[in-house]
C-alpha cells in the first residue's frame, strides 16, 4: 500500500467496504434500550435516544488477497460495541461471511476497531450504545494509484500539498515493513503517518499497511519526516525518519501490542449456538485461566455441570455421570483419554489448541456411545503468518511447539512435551527409601498437524498426536504392599496415538461435508506379580458430515460414524470395585480372575441424521436419530433427539431438549469370565430447559435445568444364571437405575481486551439404584453445590492477574462401621455400613495466577506463577484409617502448592 | 473398551502402594491392646477325616486379659465387608448331603480348638465344580465362589474378648478334597537371635537380652530353608509349576520402630535370609519407661501354614 494520499489503495482489486447501519438493537450501558442509527420498530425504548451514533471515521478492512485472486465478494453483520466517547470498545461478529476461511470477518473486525463515532446521546448526555454493523466487501476495477493531498494528523492543521504539476515517474523513497512486536506478525490494515512542517505549515501523508504489513511513500522531500502509527489495540508508535534526496528509505517497525496473548489467535466468529448447553472457550481465553498450572485442557474441570474430581484422578463427571459414560474427542475423532497421570498434564498442549467444546447432556446426534456428556477438542486451524513458535519450562515437564507456514495455502505445526519428574524424585528420594523409582512418573506427548486448503472450497487437514505415560517402581520389600504381592517391581503405563485425516468440502453456501478418518492405537499395562492387565487396542473410525441447506427454513445433516476396534486382553486381576462399592476396603488380591483374548474384533456403526427447521423467525427446532449397533449387545438402538430453541429478542433464548443416548456396557462387564456376556447397553434419557440472557456481546447469562432418568444400568447382582456347565453367577445385569437433577447457572464474561472470566453454579443430586434394591442411594460423586468464580484481568505494561475460588460438597462416603481380623493375609478387613450415607466436609480452595511477559522485539518471553490453594486449605479427599480401622484421619488434598513456568515465544 | 477407568484405578493403586498413607497411625506391628496375632491349625489343611488342632496367638497387656475365646466355622461365609456373614445354618448344611460326621458350627470356647474334616470328599468335588454352584440357596451359591486350590475353603472364626475390647477374627482353612493332593506343613521356627558387637544372642521368654535405647539393632528369627516348601502350584501366568511357598515374617514389638513390619521370602525376587533378618530401634526412655520390650514374629507360608516365636529383652542405656 503506497501513499501520498488519503487511504492509498495499491491493491489490484480493492474491496469497497460499504457500511451500513443497520435497525438493530442498541442498549445504552446501565440505561433503558435506545434506538441504532436506523431505529428498529421492536425496540420499545429506542426513541429515549435524544441523538443517534454518527460514525466519524471508517477504516478500510483489508481485503483477503484470495477473495481478490478468486473474484469472491462477502458480507459480515458485526456488533458493535461504541462508547460514550464514540470508540469502538468491543467487536463481536452477528454473521459470518457465507463463505469462511478467507478472512472477511478477521478483516472486518480489525477494521472496525478502528472506527469512530459520534456519541450517542440520551438527554444530552452522551451514553455508550452497540450497533449491528453490515461490512460489505466488493470489488472494484483496478485504478492507477492517484496521489492525492491529506489531512494532517491529530494536533496538526489539515492542509493539502498540491499535486506535482507535470506528470512525471512516482519514486517511491520510504519503504516500510509494520511488524508486531514480540510475535513478528505483519500488521496489515494499519494506517501510517507521516508529516513535517514545511513553510511553517503542517503537511502530512498517510499510506495503509497491505496483508504483508507493507507501506510505501513516494515522492516525499528530503529531511526528517515523524512517523506516527496508531493502531486500535497498541501503544503508538513514534519515530522520525530521514529521507535523503535520490535515497530509498526501507524501515521496518515493531509496533507493541498492549496486551498480549501468546499465539497466533485467530478472531472467529463464534458457531450458531443449536443446542441446549454447550460451552465454548478458545485457546486464548483457556491460557489465562488460574489453578490450570498453564494446562489447557485442566479448564474443562471449571465448567458448570462438572464436579470437581478426587485428587489426582484426572476423572471428568459430567451431570453425575460415571467418567466412562463421557466421551472424549479431538476434531471428532474418539480418544481414551486427555489427561498424563492422574490428570497431571493433558496430553495436548495449548499451541494445538483452537477451543474446547463441552456439551453436558442433550448433545447433536453426531455424537454418540455416550450417557454423560462430551467434550470435543477443536484442533487449531492453521494459518501461520510467520515462522513461529515457543519453547514453555516448568517444574513437571518442558514442551515446545513450531508452526511453520507452506505458502499462503496452509501450514505445518509439530510439537513435543517430555515430564522430567523421575528425574527429580530420583534424586530427591533417599537411597534407604523402601522403594525405588525407576520411573515415576514419566510421560511424552507428541503432535503433527498440517493444513492445506488448495481453494476455498477445500479444507485438508492431516494431524498425529500421541501420548505415553509410564510409572516403574521396584519395592525392597514387597510384603509392605501386601501379602498376595508375589514380586517387587510394579509398572504401569498407557500409552495411545491417534492419525486423523480431515477433509472439509464447502463448494457454497448450501453444501458442507466433512470426512474424518482416524486410525490409531490404544495400549494400556499393568503388571505387579501375578497381577496384570494388557489391553492392546487398534481401532479406525471413519466419520462423515453433510449437510444440506434445502431452503432458508430447512437443512438437514446426516452422516455415518463406524468403529471399528481389534483388541488382545490379557487379565489377571481380582473382579474390580463397581461405582457405589467403597475403595480402599477389601480388595483380595489372592483372589483373581483371568481373561486372555486374541483379536477381538468389535464393529459398531451408526448413522445419524438432523433437520435443521426455521419454521418461524428466531424459531429453531432440531429433531434428529442416531442408530447404533453395538456388537457386544447385539442390539441396534434408534435414540430420537429433539433441541428447540427460540430467540425470543436479540439478547434473550429460551431453549430445551430432550433425547435417548445409549452405550455400551464396558468391555470387562461383557467378558464372560468377569461379567455376564448377555448385558444389554445401558441407557439415559436426558431432558432439559433453560434460557440465555446476552445483554453484551461478551457477556452470556445461562441457566439450565436438567433431569437424566438412567436405566438398564450395569450392576452387580447375586443372581444365579443357568450355564452349559450348570448354574453360575450372573455376576452382573441390567438392573440398576439412576436419576441426576438439578440446576445450572452460568454468568460469563468472554475474553476482551481486559477481563475473561464466569461465575458457574451447580445445583443437583446424582441417585442410582443397584440391582436388587429398593431403595436409592447417592452416587459416588453426588455433589449437591458446585461453584466455581474464576476471572482473569490484564494490567498495564503486560501483566495478568487471575484467580479461582471453589465452593464444592464433599464427595460421599461410605463410613466403616468396624473390622474383622483377617488371620491369612495378616490384615484387617472393614466392615461398612449403608453406601455412600456419609459425606466429606465441603472442599474449597483459591488459586491465585500471575502472568507477566517481556516483549523483545522478535520474541517474547513470559513468566508465570500459579499458586494453588492460596490460604492452604486442608481439603478432605476422604478418610484414612489406621490398621484396625478404629482410628481415621481426614486425608488432606494438595497443600498450597506454587508452579513456576517460563515461556519463550518467537 | 474403557482405558480410562483402568488407567484411574492403576494409577490410584500405585498411589497408594507408594504414599504409606496414614504414617501418623501407629505403625501394624506395635502392640498396645488386645491382638490375635495368628491362628493356627495344625495340620493347616486337613485331609479327609483328619481332625485340626485350631490354636491362636493372642497378645494383650497384664492389665486387661482376656476373659472370653469363642470359635465357630462356617463353609459359606458371605462378604468381607459385611464381616463374613455365615449364609447357610447348619440344618441348611445337612440337606446339602454333607455328611454326618461334619462337626457343629460352634468348636468350642477354649483356648484351642478341633476340626474334624468330615465333609464327603465327593460333596466338596461338587461344590468346587461349576455344577455345584446350585447345591445351596440360590443367594448363598452366587455370592460364593470358592477358589478351590488346595481344597475347598471354609471359614474359621474366633472371638476374642477381654474386660474392654473384642476382637474378631477369622482364617481361610482349607478342607483337602484328595488325601494324596495338596499337603501341607506348618513352618517351624527356631527362635529369634539379636546382633550385639558381631554376636547373635537369642532372645529368650525371659529376658537375658539387653538392647541400647534409640540404636537398631539387627534382629533375626531363625527358619529353616525347609520351610519354604515345593509344591505343585501356579506360576504368576497361572500355568501349572512346581513353585516354592512365599514366606511371610512378621515383627511385632510392644514399642520402637523396626525398619519393617514384615518381610517376606520370594523365591528369585528376594532371597530367604533377608526375609528372615530386621532391624529393631527401642525407644527411648521418656517414650517407654519400663526396661523389658516384648518381641513376637510370626511366620507364614501363602499356604495358610502359621508358626511364632516370641521373646523379651531388657532395655539398656541411650549410646
Amino acid at each position: 500500500m503506497s501513499g501520498r494520499g488519503t487511504l492509498a489503495r495499491g491493491a489490484v482489486a480493492v474491496g469497497i467496504c460499504a457500511a451500513t447501519l443497520l435497525p438493530s438493537a442498541v442498549r445504552a450501558q446501565g440505561k433503558a434500550q435506545v434506538p441504532a442509527v436506523a431505529p428498529a420498530p421492536a425496540e420499545v425504548d429506542a426513541a429515549k435516544l435524544s441523538k443517534a451514533p454518527k460514525q466519524t471515521k471508517f477504516v478500510e478492512a483489508e481485503y483477503p488477497q484470495e477473495a481478490v485472486d478468486k473474484g469472491i465478494t462477502a458480507e459480515v453483520v458485526l456488533l458493535l460495541d461504541i462508547s460514550a466517547a464514540g470508540k469502538v470498545t468491543g467487536v463481536g461478529v452477528v454473521e459470518p461471511a457465507t463463505l469462511p476461511g478467507l478472512g472477511f470477518d478477521e478483516a472486518a473486525m480489525v477494521a472496525a476497531q478502528g472506527f469512530e463515532f459520534s456519541p450517542a446521546e440520551i438527554d444530552g448526555k452522551p451514553v455508550a450504545v452497540q450497533l449491528t454493523y453490515r461490512y460489505r466487501f466488493t470489488l472494484k476495477p483496478k485504478a492507477p494509484p492517484a496521489p492525492e493531498p491529506v489531512v494532517a494528523p491529530e494536533g496538526a492543521a489539515a492542509t493539502p500539498i498540491a499535486p506535482p504539476a507535470a506528470p512525471k515517474p512516482q519514486v517511491v523513497n520510504y519503504v516500510g515493513l509494520l511488524r508486531e512486536r514480540g510475535t513478528r506478525l505483519p500488521m496489515p490494515g494499519v494506517l501510517v503517518t507521516v508529516f513535517r512542517e514545511i513553510d511553517a505549515k503542517p503537511v502530512g501523508f498517510e499510506a495503509t499497511t497491505n496483508a504483508d504489513g507493507k507501506f510505501e511513500f513516494y515522492d516525499l522531500l528530503p529531511g526528517e519526516w515523524r512517523v506516527l502509527i496508531e493502531a486500535p489495540g497498541y501503544y503508538p508508535f513514534k519515530t522520525i525518519e530521514g529521507i535523503e534526496a535520490g535515497l530509498a528509505t526501507q524501515v521496518t517497525y515493531y509496533a507493541e501490542r498492549a496486551s498480549y496473548n501468546p499465539f497466533d489467535v485467530r478472531v472467529t466468529a463464534a458457531r450458531p449456538r443449536k443446542e441446549v448447553s454447550r460451552t465454548v472457550l478458545a485457546a486464548k481465553e483457556i491460557d489465562k485461566i488460574p489453578g490450570t498450572a498453564g494446562d489447557p485442557l485442566a479448564v474443562v474441570q471449571n465448567f458448570a455441570g462438572v464436579a470437581r474430581s478426587p485428587l489426582g484422578s484426572g476423572q471428568i463427571v459430567v451431570r453425575g455421570s460415571a467418567p466412562e459414560d463421557t466421551r472424549i474427542f479431538v476434531d471428532g475423532a474418539e480418544v481414551p483419554l486427555i489427561y498424563h497421570f492422574g490428570g497431571l498434564r493433558s496430553v495436548l498442549p495449548i499451541g494445538m489448541l483452537d477451543a474446547i467444546e463441552f456439551y453436558p447432556g442433550n448433545f447433536a446426534p453426531m455424537y454418540g456411545r455416550a450417557t454423560g456428556g462430551i467434550i470435543d477438542v477443536q484442533v487449531k486451524k492453521l494459518e501461520p503468518k510467520k515462522v513461529g513458535g515457543y519453547a514453555d519450562v516448568s517444574l513437571l515437564d518442558t514442551g515446545v511447539f513450531l508452526e511453520v507456514p507452506l505458502g499462503k495455502k496452509g501450514g505445518v505445526a509439530l510439537a513435543a512435551r517430555r515430564s522430567y519428574i523421575d528425574g527429580i524424585l530420583n534424586a530427591v528420594v533417599p537411597s534407604d527409601a523402601p522403594v525405588n523409582i525407576i520411573s515415576a512418573p514419566r510421560y511424552y506427548d507428541y503432535q503433527l498437524l498440517a493444513n492445506y486448503r488448495p481453494a476455498p472450497a477445500h479444507d485438508f487437514r492431516a494431524f498425529l498426536f500421541g501420548a505415553d505415560d509410564s510409572l516403574k517402581l521396584l519395592f525392597k520389600n514387597p510384603a509392605d504392599l501386601d501379602t498376595a504381592v508375589t514380586d517387587n517391581r510394579f509398572s504401569a503405563s498407557t500409552s495411545f496415538y491417534r492419525s486423523l485425516l480431515t477433509y472439509r468440502y464447502i463448494p457454497n453456501e448450501r453444501f458442507e461435508n466433512s470426512v474424518r478418518l482416524s486410525q490409531g492405537r490404544n495400549w494400556f499395562d499393568f503388571k505387579v506379580g501375578k497381577l496384570r492387565f494388557d489391553l492392546n487396542v487398534y481401532s479406525t473410525q471413519l466419520r462423515d458430515n453433510v449437510r444440506y441447506k434445502l431452503a432458508d427454513w430447512i437443512s438437514v445433516s446426516a452422516g455415518v460414524d463406524v468403529l471399528y476396534s481389534k483388541s488382545d486382553v490379557n487379565i489377571q486381576l481380582p473382579r474390580p470395585p463397581k461405582e457405589g462399592e467403597p475403595m480402599g476396603g477389601n480388595f483380595d488380591l489372592s483372589d483373581t480372575l483371568s481373561a486372555k483374548i486374541d483379536n477381538a474384533v468389535f464393529w459398531s456403526p451408526a448413522a445419524f441424521a438432523e433437520l435443521e427447521l426455521r419454521p418461524l423467525a428466531g424459531l429453531l427446532i432440531l429433531p434428529g436419530v442416531r442408530v447404533d449397533h453395538f456388537q457386544r449387545t447385539s442390539q441396534s438402538p434408534a435414540q430420537p433427539r429433539l433441541t428447540a430453541r427460540y430467540q425470543v429478542t436479540p439478547q434473550v433464548a429460551a431453549k430445551g431438549g430432550v433425547g435417548l443416548f445409549v452405550q455400551e456396557p464396558d468391555f470387562e462387564e461383557t467378558d464372560k469370565s468377569f461379567g455376564n456376556p448377555n448385558l444389554k447397553a445401558e441407557r439415559a434419557l436426558h431432558y432439559s430447559a433453560g434460557a440465555e440472557f446476552k445483554p453484551r456481546p461478551h457477556i452470556t447469562l445461562d441457566g439450565t435445568v436438567f433431569y437424566k432418568d438412567m436405566s438398564s444400568l450395569v450392576s452387580r447382582t447375586d443372581t444365579l444364571t443357568t450355564g452349559p456347565m450348570g448354574p453360575r453367577p450372573l455376576v452382573y445385569d441390567n438392573g440398576g437405575t439412576g436419576r441426576v437433577y438439578g440446576l445450572e447457572l452460568l454468568f460469563r464474561h468472554e475474553f476482551t481486551d481486559k477481563f475473561s472470566g464466569w461465575l458457574a453454579y451447580t445445583l443437583s443430586r446424582a441417585e442410582r439404584r443397584d440391582s436388587g434394591e429398593t431403595s436409592s442411594r447417592l452416587f459416588d460423586f453426588d455433589q449437591t453445590h458446585i461453584l466455581t468464580l474464576l476471572g482473569s484481568y490484564s494490567l498495564p505494561r503486560n501483566w495478568l492477574v487471575g484467580g479461582r475460588f471453589r465452593l464444592v460438597s464433599g464427595n460421599p462416603i461410605t463410613p466403616v462401621s468396624g473390622s474383622v481380623f483377617n488371620a491369612l493375609s495378616d490384615r484387617y478387613d472393614p466392615t461398612f455400613g449403608p453406601p455412600n450415607s456419609a459425606r466429606n466436609q465441603p472442599f474449597h480452595q483459591l488459586d491465585l495466577r500471575v502472568d507477566k511477559r517481556w516483549i523483545y522485539q522478535s520474541w517474547i518471553l513470559s513468566v508465570y506463577l500459579d499458586i494453588q490453594n492460596v490460604y492452604n486449605r486442608a481439603n478432605p479427599e476422604g478418610l484414612n484409617y489406621n490398621f484396625d480401622y478404629r482410628k481415621s484421619k481426614v486425608q488432606q488434598g494438595l497443600p498450597i502448592l506454587p508452579i513456576l513456568g517460563v515461556r519463550g515465544e518467537f | 473398551m474403557t482405558v480410562r477407568k483402568r488407567f484411574s484405578g492403576a494409577v490410584l493403586l500405585a498411589a497408594v502402594f507408594a504414599c504409606g498413607c496414614g504414617a501418623d497411625f501407629d505403625p501394624y506391628n506395635r502392640l498396645g491392646g488386645l491382638r490375635v496375632l495368628a491362628v493356627r491349625s495344625e495340620p493347616p489343611a486337613p485331609a479327609p477325616g483328619e481332625t485340626a488342632k485350631l490354636s491362636a496367638l493372642v497378645y494383650t497387656t497384664d492389665k486387661d486379659p482376656v476373659v472370653s475365646m469363642a470359635w465357630s466355622w462356617c463353609p459359606f461365609a458371605g462378604s468381607a465387608n459385611d464381616g463374613y456373614p455365615c449364609l447357610l445354618t447348619e440344618a441348611e448344611l445337612r440337606t446339602m448331603g454333607a455328611g454326618d460326621m461334619v462337626p457343629a458350627y460352634d468348636l468350642g470356647r477354649e483356648a484351642e480348638a478341633s476340626f474334624l474334616h468330615g465333609v464327603d470328599p465327593q460333596v466338596l468335588k461338587a461344590l468346587c465344580a461349576p455344577a455345584g454352584m446350585g447345591m445351596g440357596p440360590s443367594a448363598i451359591s452366587a455370592a460364593f465362589l470358592p477358589s478351590c486350590d488346595g481344597g475347598f475353603p471354609v471359614t474359621v472364626k474366633l472371638v476374642v474378648k477381654t474386660a474392654k475390647d473384642t476382637v474378631t477374627t477369622v482364617r481361610t482353612l482349607k478342607l483337602r478334597v484328595d488325601p494324596d493332593k495338596d499337603a501341607n506343613a506348618n513352618p517351624t521356627v527356631d527362635g529369634i537371635t539379636a546382633t550385639l558387637a558381631g554376636a547373635e544372642r537369642p532372645v529368650t521368654e525371659t529376658p537375658e537380652v539387653t538392647l541400647p535405647r534409640n540404636v537398631d539393632t539387627v534382629v533375626k528369627v531363625a527358619v529353616p530353608e525347609a520351610a519354604a516348601e515345593r509344591y505343585m502350584g501356579k506360576d504368576d501366568n497361572g500355568q501349572p509349576a512346581m513353585v516354592r511357598e512365599r514366606i511371610f515374617v512378621t515383627w511385632f514389638v510392644e514399642a520402637g520402630e523396626t525398619r519393617s513390619e514384615r518381610t517376606s521370602f520370594i523365591d528369585g525376587v528376594v532371597a530367604l535370609p533377608d526375609a528372615l533378618s530386621n532391624k529393631w530401634k527401642p525407644p527411648l526412655t521418656k517414650q517407654y519407661a519400663r526396661d523389658t520390650l516384648k518381641i513376637i514374629v510370626v511366620v507364614r507360608d501363602d499356604r495358610g501354614g502359621v508358626a511364632w516365636t516370641g521373646g523379651a529383652v531388657r532395655l539398656g542405656a541411650v549410646k
